[in-house]
Parts: structure tokens; sequence; C-alpha cells
């Protein structure tokens, strides 16, 4: 029987076809990891900041709680426009939180807590081609 | 004029190509286990994040500690602060099985009026202990005589 000779560049060739799918392999697992860790951290930044607000936000409820039943000034923001007291607060991180409270039979309600955040819609489509111009 | 081929360079250069393979598949390997790694650290972020969450919107929508470590699953622990252990699907469990411990710790803020309870949320490894997350939030009840809600 006659042995075929084993060449050292096709066992090269061989070396390099496994490292490059093993090297594009890590390379996509890396960049997925990457892009998990900071969409994480992003939204855990996101939950401390909204959160830290609420505590504020709060912590003003209190204020206008005693300014309400003293009839002294309310605090910042809060507005009255007759048996409604209003309050917008706007944080730099883009979170906004509307107020309202009512006067009924059995005193003041909160009618409104809503804390939302600002959105832009992303239009940058990068490189796409957009069609042919019209 | 025939090339001289030197007795046992195939051999060599073939031990060559394969300590190169060798080297460069354990960098890879290792490039492998440092993205496996901050996947791991992602989950368990993503995980604590969530947990802190749901104790904060407990921690809100109850009315005293103990409601609240009965909505979480945990038990109150002196007289302010409560104790909660979760797996790593982030269910309740006991804490010898436990890859989470949650601590609500709360601390009322004089007023006039109501109660103003600041609360802070800490969740670890139930295992080493390492902080992983911790999230600060805080809860107002009127009531109070002095107040006008």
């Amino acid at each position: 029987m006659r042995h075929k000779p084993l060449r050292l560049g096709s066992v090269s060739l061989l070396f390099a076809v496994i490292l490059a799918c093993t090297a594009l392999l890590v390379l996509l697992g890396g960049m997925t990891a990457r892009a998990d860790w900071l969409m994480t951290q992003k939204y855990a930044q996101r939950l401390e900041s909204q959160y830290a607000h609420e505590a504020e936000a709060q912590a003003w409820l209190a204020r206008l709680d005693e300014a309400l039943a003293g009839g002294g000034e309310l605090p910042e923001p809060a507005r009255r426009e007759g048996g409604e007291v209003t309050a917008r607060f706007e944080w730099e991180d883009g979170c906004l939180l509307n107020v309202a409270l009512s006067q009924g039979e059995a005193g003041w309600q909160i009618t409104r807590w809503e804390m939302t955040v600002n959105w832009t819609q992303d239009t940058q489509m990068g490189q796409l081609w957009q069609g042919p111009a019209s | 004029m025939a090339e001289r081929k030197l007795p046992g360079s195939f051999q060599i250069q073939l031990l060559a190509l394969l300590l190169a393979f060798l080297g460069a598949l354990a960098l890879l390997a290792q490039a492998f286990g440092q993205s496996a790694l901050l996947s791991r650290k992602a989950r368990q972020l993503n995980q604590a994040a969530g947990l802190a969450r749901n104790a904060a919107e407990v921690f809100a929508g109850s009315e005293d500690l103990s409601q609240a470590a009965l909505l979480l699953g945990g038990e109150v622990e002196q007289e302010n602060r409560v104790l909660a252990f979760f797996d790593g699907e982030g269910e309740n469990c006991p804490p010898g099985k436990a890859a989470y411990r949650l601590e609500m710790e709360q601390q009322p803020q004089a007023t006039g009026a109501g109660a103003l309870w600041n609360c802070q949320i800490r969740v670890c490894g139930a295992g080493d202990g390492q902080e992983l997350y911790e999230l600060t939030t805080a809860r107002y009840r009127p009531g109070g005589e002095g107040g006008g809600l």
C-alpha cells in the first residue's frame, strides 16, 4: 500500500481555517457579551435615577401635604388652579413626572402621578439606500 | 542542483506549526472565557436590578415592612429591615440554595404631617456577599394630623 505524503502546506491551511472560524466565533461572542453588558448597565442606571426621582418627589409630596394643611406657600413646582394642584418635574436625564391633586369632599386626593421619559425616535438609517430619488 | 533536505526538518516544522496553532487557540480560548465572564456579570446585574425594582415597587405599595416582607417572601429582621433570598432564576428560595440576597432597609424621616420613609435596597451575591446593585427610593403616607392630603 502506498502512503500519500503529508504536506506541510495542507496542514497549515487546515489550521488556518480552524483558527479563522474560532476567531470569528470569539469575536461574535465578545461583541454579544459587550452589548449585553452595556445594555444592562444602561438599564441599571435608568432604574437608579428613576427611583431617586421618585424619592425626591415623595419628599416634595410631604412638603406639599404640610403646605396644603397650613395654607402656606406651595413648594415648587406646584401650581394651584382652583380646586386643583398640578406639578411638573423635569430632570436632566429626560425623566418627567406629572402630578395632579384635586380637592374633593374627603379632602385632597392624588389624581395623577405619572412618570415618563422623553424619547426621541432615532431616524438615522446609517448608510442604507433610501430608494431612488423621485 | 537538487535541494537537499535536512533530516527531520519536516517534523520540526510541523511541531513549530502545531505549537503556534495551540498558542493561537489558547489566546482565543482566553478571549472567549473573558466574554463568558462578562456575559455572566451582565446576567447577574440584570437579575439584581430586576429584583431591586420588584422590591422598590413592593415597598411603594405596602403599608408597612411586614407586608412588604410577605410580598417579597422574606422576613423582617430587626425593626426596619427585610431580608429575602432568591435563586438564580429570581424565585424565592431558602438561604442555603440562594444565589442572591436582598436587603431592604427603611429609615423614617421627620415631617410635619404624614410619614416619609426612605428605603435602601441592596442585592448581593448570596455566596460571596458582594454587592451587585443598590437602589434608593422613598414612600410618603399622608394621614398625619398636620396634613392636608
